[in-house]
This record gives structure tokens, C-alpha cells and sequence, in this order.
């Protein structure tokens, strides 16, 4: 199990490589590759045309997934009596790690390392401070996950619904209409926080 | 014969890149190949002399892959993967409403008849995407005069093609976009030289992603008003409706002129992201078409009017 969400969670590294490697790729690899997006619904023969878009959306959406994961080791427990809460801190920390490099993408390039534009941004635009509050309740959670630290934080772990629910607004204000399929991406995470409120 | 406009305003620091040069050549040659085969009159009209435009040009692959089309999606890939089999002939365009003659036309002899001419503009997205096109078309107002104007021509509206059989998502989607699509423009913004309506880029005619087989190319305006596969154009004497505009007027205003001070409520458009490149780069007003629009809003208010 750990193996698998080590594997998991280094996946979209290894997408990322791929894409920006496309241009260096033997042509017999790109051929495979070529093969392969028959069956999968992912571009993978092309570099990316809008680069930092695509990190931003990539590192944005695995941390979602992540997290959803990390969500869901309790519902599990409770549903099919199946415990693997002790996966939980790796899966959480694997999260925080693509929402550091989603938060780190916005500052460092999106605002260019302008502390004061990237402020003014999380001040005055909300979809950008619902993000940023998630992010800082994913640091403080990261920096307390030691199992020192992580007895006396136990309760300010419960932040964790905070985040989601930050995230999932955030998540849906990023497009620019909202689809079936923006709904049932959020769903997932909404679903999850609301099987917690059934099991009270 | 084409006809080659420079309507650049760009620092000569930005120059055509030596394996653009180099692409241009190749495209040319393709080109030369395609209108020895008579494939299409767009073809035959094609002159094929080096681009004098100072910018450089995003490369053809991906001004083809990279596009929001949202009768396919809302994505920027499926355009390109569902749209390759839009029937896009025959095509009949309409010029109506308050013109003196209405006109009824058939795409392939609007072409012949009108000449073509190449236009290298900057394309700025609302998203804050950017690239530059080599597009091939033709003045509206040309086309516009041969209707005729009247006194009570004073806004212009344009409608995509509706057609949820070809155009999965005009059935599909949530329903909150009211499809068939619609952009429109002042008539002095629709008469301005800048303005014109485009069958091709490169050379080539437009594929069905990037709104063939004719579409509205408004450089100075945010790409959204740039309507695709246009199959009516009508004039009127009040304010036309506009789609993002209807959606989400907080968010697109019916001007939508490309403008780096007044932010979109979720991101700031003062830079931008030119397609293919990590790191981003200023917007200019009017996406630097300022000398020959600006004037178009001299006692207006653009943050009220954005």
C-alpha cells in the first residue's frame, strides 16, 4: 500500500517530464507514446502549449486528488471496516508537497516573485484567497505532522475540513462556467466530508 | 492577389527568429504545393513573399491545438480532436437587419470575389493566454458597405452556426450557455480597418477548431470577441447581445477591449502568457493597437466600460 501511494502520487512528476521532454524523445518512445493515447484520454506527444498553465493546472488538481485520498481512509474505516489510517500522513504530506508547488508556481512565476503583487492578489481577488487559505491551513498541518508535534495539533487538524471546503470553491471558481463534470470533480470531495457528518 | 498589411506597433527588439524564417519557408512551400493542386480559391490567391511583421509568430501546430471553442468543450484539446468533421461547405453567411440591401452569401464565392489580404496580429485571451496569428481575411467594413449602411446601423451582431449535431456541447451542456454563441461590436469598432473577418492563418484555410470556415478577428479586443464559424451578421440600432457578456457581465463587459489596468475579477491582466513560453510578459493597452483605436473611447470611462 505504501509503495502504491508513493507510485501514485509521483505520477504526474513523471507525466510532467514527459511532456517537456517530448521534443528529446527517440522517435521508436514517441511512437509508443503515440500508441498508447489511443487508449488513454491524455496527451502525451505534445509539449505543453500554455507551460506554466499546465503545472499550475497539474499540481493544482493532484493535490485535490491527494487530498481527497487522504480524505477518504476514514470513510473507509467506518464503511468496509477496512483500516489504513496509518497511510494517511504520507498520502496528506504528498498533497500538501503539489499544493507547495501550485502555491510556489503562482508566487514565484505567475507574480514573479513580487510579494506585494501576490498579496495584493490574495487580497482583492477572492478565488485567490480561498486558495491561499487553504494552502497556509496545509502548511501548518505539514509542519505539525511529526509524531511529536502531531499529539499536542490533533484538533487543529480537524482544519483539514476548512481546507476543503476552501478548496473545492476555489477549484470551482477556476473555471469559467461551471460543467457536469466541474460538479462531480468537486462532488467527489464534497461527498466525502458529508459521509463524516452521516457517521454522527 | 494578397495583399500584405503591417499594422505592428512592436519595438524591433522583437524579430522574427531565424527558425521561424525558417518554418515560414517550409509552410510556403506547402502552400506553393496546395495551390498547384487547385485545392481551393483561398489557396490560388496566396502570395507567397517573406512576413514583414516584427513579431514572431506562434508556430501554426499550436494556434491549431490550443483553442476554446465551447460548442466542443471546455477544454483547450477537444476543439481540435472533436471538430475535424464540421461541415463547412457549403457555408451560407447572411448580412441583415438595418442595412439597406440584405445579403445572402455563399462562402465560396464571397472568397472569390473579395480580396484577401494576410494580417499578423497579436491575440490576447481573457484566460491571460496569448499568441500571434498570420491570419488571411478581409475588412468587415467591406464587407459591411456592400450591405450598405443607414442611419439606424449602429451596432453589429454576429452568430455562430447552431447546429447540436455537429456541435456536441450546444445540447449538452449545462445550459449555461445560451448557445448559438453571439458577440457584437459598435459600428465604428465594426467599420475600423483593424477589424476584419478571417477564412485562414498561414496560409491555409481555417480549420474547423480556430471557426472556420469564416470568423470576426478583433485584435485589440479580448479573443472571446472574436466570434467563430459566423453564419449571420445583423445590424441594429440598439446595444447587441453578447454571450460571456450574458453569462457573466461582472466578469465580461460587451467591450472587452484587452486592457492591462483593469483586472478580471479572478486574475490580473496586466501580463500575459505567450503561448510556448514559461514566463510571461507585459499586455499592452488596446493589445498595442492604441494609435489606431484608442480614439474609438476618448470620453469614456473603461473601468466602468471594460
Amino acid at each position: 500500500m505504501r509503495i502504491l501511494i508513493w507510485i501514485g502520487a509521483l505520477l504526474p512528476i513523471v507525466y510532467a517530464l514527459l511532456r517537456f521532454s517530448v521534443e528529446f524523445q527517440p522517435e521508436w518512445l514517441r511512437g509508443f507514446f503515440a500508441y498508447l493515447e489511443h487508449f488513454i484520454p491524455l496527451t502525451l506527444t505534445k509539449s505543453p502549449n500554455d507551460p506554466l498553465k499546465f503545472l499550475i493546472n497539474l499540481s493544482g488538481n493532484s493535490a485535490f486528488w491527494l487530498l481527497a485520498l487522504t480524505l477518504s481512509f476514514t470513510p473507509i474505516r467506518v464503511f468496509f471496516k477496512l483500516n489504513l489510517i496509518r497511510y494517511r500522513r504520507l498520502s496528506g504530506l504528498f498533497s500538501f508537497f503539489y499544493a507547495l508547488i501550485h502555491a510556489m508556481l503562482f508566487i514565484g512565476i505567475d507574480q514573479e516573485f513580487n510579494l506585494q503583487d501576490a498579496m495584493h492578489e490574495v487580497l482583492t481577488k477572492p478565488f485567490i484567497a480561498f486558495g491561499m487559505g487553504a494552502f497556509v491551513i496545509m502548511l501548518t498541518m505539514a509542519l505539525t505532522s511529526t509524531k511529536k508535534l502531531f499529539g499536542l495539533f490533533r484538533t487543529w487538524h480537524r482544519m483539514v475540513y476548512i481546507a476543503a471546503v476552501l478548496i473545492v470553491i476555489h477549484y470551482l471558481m477556476s473555471h469559467k462556467t461551471i460543467t457536469w463534470d466541474n460538479i462531480s470533480v468537486a462532488g467527489v470531495l464534497i461527498s466525502l466530508l458529508v459521509l463524516r457528518l452521516i457517521k454522527r | 492577389m494578397l495583399r500584405r498589411h503591417n499594422y505592428d506597433l512592436i519595438p524591433s527588439s522583437e524579430i522574427t527568429s531565424e527558425s521561424l524564417y525558417h518554418e515560414r519557408r517550409a509552410f510556403m512551400k506547402l502552400g506553393a504545393s496546395a495551390a498547384l493542386l487547385g485545392t481551393s480559391p483561398l489557396m490560388a490567391a496566396l502570395g507567397f513573399e517573406k512576413s514583414k511583421s516584427a513579431l514572431e509568430l506562434t508556430s501554426y501546430d499550436q494556434i491549431t491545438t490550443y483553442n476554446n471553442f465551447y460548442e466542443y468543450g471546455t477544454d483547450k484539446e477537444s476543439p481540435a480532436k472533436l471538430a475535424k468533421n464540421l461541415k463547412v461547405r457549403p457555408w451560407t453567411l447572411t448580412v441583415g437587419g438595418e442595412v439597406q440591401k440584405s445579403l445572402t452569401l455563399d462562402i465560396d464565392s464571397l472568397i472569390k470575389k473579395i480580396p484577401l489580404e494576410e494580417r499578423i496580429y497579436r491575440f490576447r485571451c481573457v484566460e491571460g493566454w496569448a499568441m500571434v496569428v498570420p491570419w488571411v481575411g478581409f475588412s468587415l467594413a467591406s464587407l459591411l458597405k456592400q450591405a450598405g449602411l443607414t442611419s439606424k446601423s449602429k451596432y453589429v451582431e454576429f452568430e455562430t452556426l447552431f447546429d447540436p449535431l455537429q456541435f456536441p456541447q450546444q445540447s449538452k451542456s449545462f445550459g449555461n450557455i445560451p448557445f448559438p454563441y453571439r458577440e457584437g461590436l459598435r459600428i465604428d469598432e465594426a467599420m475600423n480597418p483593424l477589424t476584419i473577418l478571417a477564412v485562414g492563418l498561414y496560409g491555409k484555410e481555417l480549420l474547423p477548431q480556430n471557426g472556420a470556415p469564416i470568423r470576426l478577428v478583433v485584435p485589440w479586443k479580448y479573443g472571446f470577441k472574436s466570434i467563430k464559424s459566423i453564419v449571420k451578421i445583423t445590424l441594429s440600432n440598439h446595444q447587441t447581445r453578447s454571450t460571456w457578456n450574458q453569462i457573466a457581465p461582472n466578469e465580461y463587459g460587451f467591450y472587452a477591449n484587452v486592457n492591462p489596468s483593469v483586472d478580471h475579477p479572478r486574475w490580473s491582466q496586466a501580463r500575459e502568457r505567450v503561448l510556448g513560453k514559461f514566463f510571461k510578459q507585459d499586455t499592452l493597452a488596446f493589445n498595442g493597437y492604441g494609435n489606431q483605436v484608442a480614439h474609438l473611447y476618448k470620453n469614456m470611462d473603461l473601468r466602468k466600460f471594460y
